[in-house]
């Protein structure tokens, strides 16, 4: 309208201005028009006819007021620029032939007649003109192409336009606007077409283009009126591209394209489709696809498309190169499937067998070509579409190459050897998070050990993170980000969440993209705050508490986190291998704790580790290792055992006692011993002591009738409180209660000892063994054994040859007894021990032996004689064999 | 606008979902925990211990003060301004206390709720982008003072938590 409006006022202003003889512009919306021309000496009084308006005045400014609808669309024009021209043309079209022509009379006034351009077509030049934008909005081609009626057809022609592109021709005259009219050439064949090119700048696309033509032929020049057209109306899209023809999971075909350029309106498409020869037209409007119904296995289909602007005036670009696509002879739709562990899926399929559609209800379904689906899965979905459901699919096992189930669609007994493809993944992918110690990163992993890969797909971690907690049943959310994550060497991805907010949900699941479609695993929701793994505790100690005796050991709980931690104990002997105990501590403010240990002179090793003490997140790592470092816990618990070795000296007169004892365990220690002390008392003298140092030996003269001694095991916390005292008297010494004393050896690494004694008033303390090998000058050996023990088992090294002499001491309170001294082991009770022992069990060997050989020498002896002599006759009882030598022929044989 | 209870009720809905699946007990309790561990991430971060608590430190007026905060509308408020404050200065540690802040504030919102008075979301300051000069020249003292003030406010929002705080 704003045009049209645009060219009444131009008339106006034209007719004002008539005395320029000066002509209207045609627009150019229908974008075909025709130029006809009435070229020079041509009788032309016909143009003028009675009848016809001659009433356009000129300088009274009288003005007849044109329709406006009618002057756009059906006006026509004609050229009178110059008084070079010498010839009459106008514009037509196929809707109005009516051909105005403008003439300026011998007055001077302009006239207007209007001729049937039927005329001009006998007798004039005629061309079909043809004006479009490109498609790339940057180039506006004018094509000319002479008709075939065309007088001046055998003459070469050349053409040139000029043109001007004007935003508002309003303010300005065309007259002063004529000297500035651009000119192109134009590119013309022989007697058959031109075509000029207008460069047209994208800013000025909407203005308006006023151009004329000038065209030389045969020695006539003619020139056509002005012709104005606004570039974007008369735009030719170029063809849609990247055509595609596909068939949807729904059995439809889809045809596809894209639009070659932006261009700054919409578009509306045609498209051209042939099915087996049957051509089809559809439309549409903005949409880049179109669906058709019903597609026909074993078919042809070749498709085109075009385009056009969709609202206001345009040009049908051309046609696409057309785009064939043959369907297959059995149509599965979809034809691959791509779904997880437990859905439904669904398959159905046309089938074409020997140019015949099978019947929907005579399909049936193979899986793998090994197993009929059962019939009670399938649906008749029209007459030819049969349609099959799989429920709760298992995960596909890949068999070789092949990671897809293959899902047939048969006709009875006759399978198409094309397949559907059933991909089942079972993606049920754990993913694990856990917060650092200074809950500042969550790192999560996630492992697709347990899944197939399936070739061509890519796996993302995908997450959402809600404002505080998660919800109970964590569901995937529409919008997620991905999170970057790496494949480590254990064939883990890691993915590291930092900075994180601690009391929010992170919702996770990994998404599977392929080309078949994407699947996501069950989402699991995680707190970075309930996931964390603290840094184990520090500063962790291990001693045995001195005079309590226990192992203690201390930690620092971790600055963070804040909640409250329980905590784990491992202990044990240091070594090689500890064989660990554990011992939990659920008390979070402890910082120890003291544990009973069998040993309190060993070293021990120790170690820490904690959790939060509502059981969220993880242990953490255990702490370094602590170990105790063995020292006196305690005094020693007893004083150590002693004996005496007593000499005679025969010049004083005077015995000498030395007293023996085994240094110290750690355990009897608790846990060293620094000197031993041996107290002395008599009755004269009183008591006193004697610092032995760390001899294990003592000496003294024995010269009163009693002398007491106790040695004591002295260490940094004191001395033994639990000691032995050891009474000499010579009047005890002839105290005899051991009646008997035998000893025998079992082997040559132990040696038992069985004694009686008789009942005494005196205070029995213990017994005391002494022995030693006469043969050799060996120092005696000892031990002290309990009172009520009545036999004892000595283990040491004894050599049956060798000779052992026994003494079996009784020790009083009172003092030391009289001993009963054996010289060498009970010989003949031994051996009749053993051979008793011999005797009932060999006996009963040798008579069971002897029977079964006997028994086993008759049965022999009887086979033999039968299968040697069984067919021999006896020469006593027959005649004919007497005298035959029977000897030789055994020897013979 | 006066839409009246039904637009308090659509206000608060968020949170009353939340409450309906976590007990307020385990809110309070994690409230605290978080406030300890903001102030241990404080304490961790070495240069906030040589700041001597009576130097003061001009120009940097926007960053709250150590005021008793009372209510629960002024600590959103309060810890609003210094997520704000925090997400600007940008350094890793600062920048996980700012989250931490974040999920204090909705904490907040949830004890609010658990009330039953509706805690409109507090807004930063709004001159702090005119600021950015500041900020750009004194990070440095932004962030030490900053974080030195909020270990003050946090001790102090701790100790009225234990008092239910009102409204």
């Amino acid at each position: 309208m704003i045009s049209q409006k645009f060219f009444v006022v131009l008339l106006h202003w034209e007719f004002i201005y008539m005395a320029t003889a000066f002509d209207m512009a045609y627009p150019v919306t229908p974008w075909k028009v025709k130029l006809s021309c009435i070229p020079p000496n041509t009788t032309y009084d016909f143009l003028f006819p009675t009848g016809i308006s001659e009433n356009s005045s000129s300088l009274n400014g009288h003005y007849e007021a044109v329709d406006e609808d009618k002057f756009n669309i059906n006006t026509t024009y004609f050229s009178n620029l110059s008084s070079k021209t010498s010839s009459y043309c106008c514009f037509w079209s196929e809707q109005d032939k009516n051909c105005s022509i403008y003439a300026n009379n011998t007055e001077g006034n302009a006239s207007v007649s209007t001729v049937n351009a039927s005329v001009f077509q006998q007798i004039g030049a005629n061309w079909n003109i043809q004006c479009w934008m490109k498609g790339d909005l940057k180039l506006l081609i004018c094509q000319m192409e002479s008709l075939f009626n065309n007088t001046f057809k055998n003459y070469e022609f050349k053409a040139h336009l000029s043109y001007i592109l004007s935003e508002d021709l309003e303010d300005s005259s065309l007259v002063s606007q004529i000297g500035s009219f651009q000119s192109v050439q134009c590119t013309c064949t022989v007697n058959e077409c031109c075509e000029c090119h207008i460069p047209v700048p994208t800013a000025k696309l909407s203005s308006t283009l006023l151009m004329h033509l000038e065209i030389a032929s045969g020695g006539v020049i003619f020139q056509s009126p002005l012709i104005s057209v606004q570039p974007i109306n008369v735009v030719k899209p170029d063809p849609p591209l990247v055509l595609h023809v596909e068939i949807t999971d729904s059995g439809e075909l889809k045809i596809s394209w894209s639009s070659p350029t932006l261009l700054p309106f919409q578009l509306q498409y045609q498209v051209k489709y042939s099915e087996n020869s049957t051509t089809k037209v559809a439309e549409t409007a903005l949409a880049t696809s179109l669906l058709v119904d019903n597609v026909l296995p074993g078919s042809l289909y070749e498709v085109q498309v075009r385009s056009k602007r969709l609202d206001g005036p345009g040009i049908w670009s051309d046609w696409s190169a057309p785009y064939i696509f043959t369907t297959q002879d059995v149509i599965y739709f979809p034809p691959k499937i791509l779904t997880t562990v437990g859905s439904n899926v669904s398959f159905q399929c046309v089938y074409k067998n020997e140019n015949k559609v099978v019947p929907a209800e005579k399909i049936v379904w193979w899986m793998n070509l090994a197993e009929k689906i059962p019939q009670s899965q399938y649906n008749v979905m029209s007459d030819h579409v049969s349609k099959v459901t799989l429920h709760n699919v298992n995960a596909t096992i890949p068999r070789g190459k092949f990671t897809y189930n293959a899902v047939y669609c048969c006709n009875e007994r006759e399978c198409h050897h094309r397949y559907a493809e059933l991909y089942v993944l079972d993606v049920n992918i754990k993913i694990s998070c856990e917060t650092d110690g200074y809950l500042s990163k969550m790192t999560c992993r996630w492992s697709t050990n347990t899944m197939p890969s399936l070739v061509g797909s890519t796996l993302q971690l995908r997450y959402r993170r809600r404002g505080l907690y998660c919800f109970n049943s964590p569901s995937i959310h529409p919008i997620s980000e991905p999170k970057d994550c790496h494949l480590k060497s254990d064939g883990f991805y890691e993915c590291v969440f930092q900075p994180i907010f601690l009391l929010s949900g992170y919702t996770m699941w990994i998404r599977i993209n392929h080309a078949l479609g994407s699947l996501d695993s069950p989402p699991a929701c995680f707190t970075p705050e309930s996931v964390v793994k603290p840094l184990p505790p520090s500063s962790v100690k291990a001693e045995i508490t001195v005079n309590v005796g226990l192992l203690k050991i201390s930690w620092e709980k971790p600055a963070l986190p804040e909640n409250d931690l329980q905590f784990q104990i491992r202990y044990g002997l240091s070594g090689k291998e500890v064989q660990w105990k554990i011992y939990e501590v659920y008390d979070a403010k402890s910082k120890s704790c003291s544990l009973a240990v069998s040993d309190l002179c060993a070293v021990y090793a120790a170690q820490v580790r904690c959790k939060r003490l509502d059981g969220l997140g993880y242990w953490s790592d255990w702490s370094d290792l602590a170990y105790t470092v063995v020292m006196d816990v305690k005094v020693p618990a007893r004083g150590p055992e002693f004996w005496r070795r007593i000499s005679e000296d025969p010049t004083k007169k005077q015995r000498n006692v030395t007293l023996l004892w085994k240094p110290l365990m750690k355990h009897d220690s608790l846990c060293s011993v620094r000197r031993y002390v041996v107290e002395h008392h008599t009755s004269p003298n009183g008591t006193w002591s004697e610092d032995v140092g760390n001899y294990t030996e003592s000496t003294f003269p024995w010269t009163e009738q009693t002398h007491t001694v106790t040695v004591l095991a002295i260490n940094s916390i004191g001395a033994s409180s639990v000691n032995s005292n050891l009474t000499f008297s010579w009047a005890m010494g002839e105290v005899n209660i051991v009646q008997s004393l035998s000893a025998y050896t079992l082997n040559s690494s132990c040696a038992v000892l069985s004694w009686m004694l008789s009942p005494s008033h005196y205070n029995l303390m213990y017994l005391i063994i002494e022995w030693k090998n006469l043969n050799e000058d060996n120092e005696m050996k000892w031990i002290r054994i309990p009172s009520s023990v009545k036999k004892y088992y000595i283990h040491d090294q004894f050599i049956p040859i060798e000779k052992y002499e026994f003494s079996l001491y009784p020790v009083f309170v009172e003092g030391v007894g009289k001993p009963k001294i054996i010289n060498s082991f009970t010989q003949d009770d031994i051996e009749k021990h053993e051979n008793n022992a011999g005797l009932y069990v060999i006996v009963p060997i040798i008579i069971s032996s002897s029977v079964l050989l006997l028994g086993t020498l008759l049965i022999s002896h009887q086979r033999m004689k039968k299968l040697f002599w069984e067919d021999v006759p006896n020469p006593k009882n027959c005649s004919w064999a007497q005298g035959i030598n029977f000897q030789k022929r055994t020897d013979i044989l | 606008m006066h839409c009246g209870p039904l637009c308090q009720l659509l206000w608060l809905w968020p949170y009353l979902s939340y409450i309906q699946a976590v007990p307020i007990q385990k809110v309070q309790d994690d409230t605290k925990t978080l406030i300890k561990t903001i102030v241990t991430r404080i304490n961790d971060i070495s240069h906030t211990q040589l700041v001597p608590s009576k130097q003061r430190v001009t120009g940097l007026d926007f960053i709250p003060g150590l005021h008793p905060v009372l209510s629960l509308s002024k600590m959103d408020q309060t810890l609003a301004i210094y997520q704000q404050i925090l997400t600007s200065l940008s350094s890793r540690s600062v920048i996980q206390i700012a989250n931490d802040l974040e999920n204090l504030r909705d904490l907040l919102h949830l004890l609010a709720s658990s009330e039953s008075c509706p805690l409109p979301r507090a807004r930063g300051l709004e001159t702090l982008e005119s600021l950015g000069g500041v900020l750009e020249a004194s990070l440095y003292s932004t962030e030490v003072v900053a974080l030195s003030r909020l270990q003050g406010s946090l001790q102090d929002m701790l100790q009225q938590l234990d008092i239910s705080p009102r409204c």
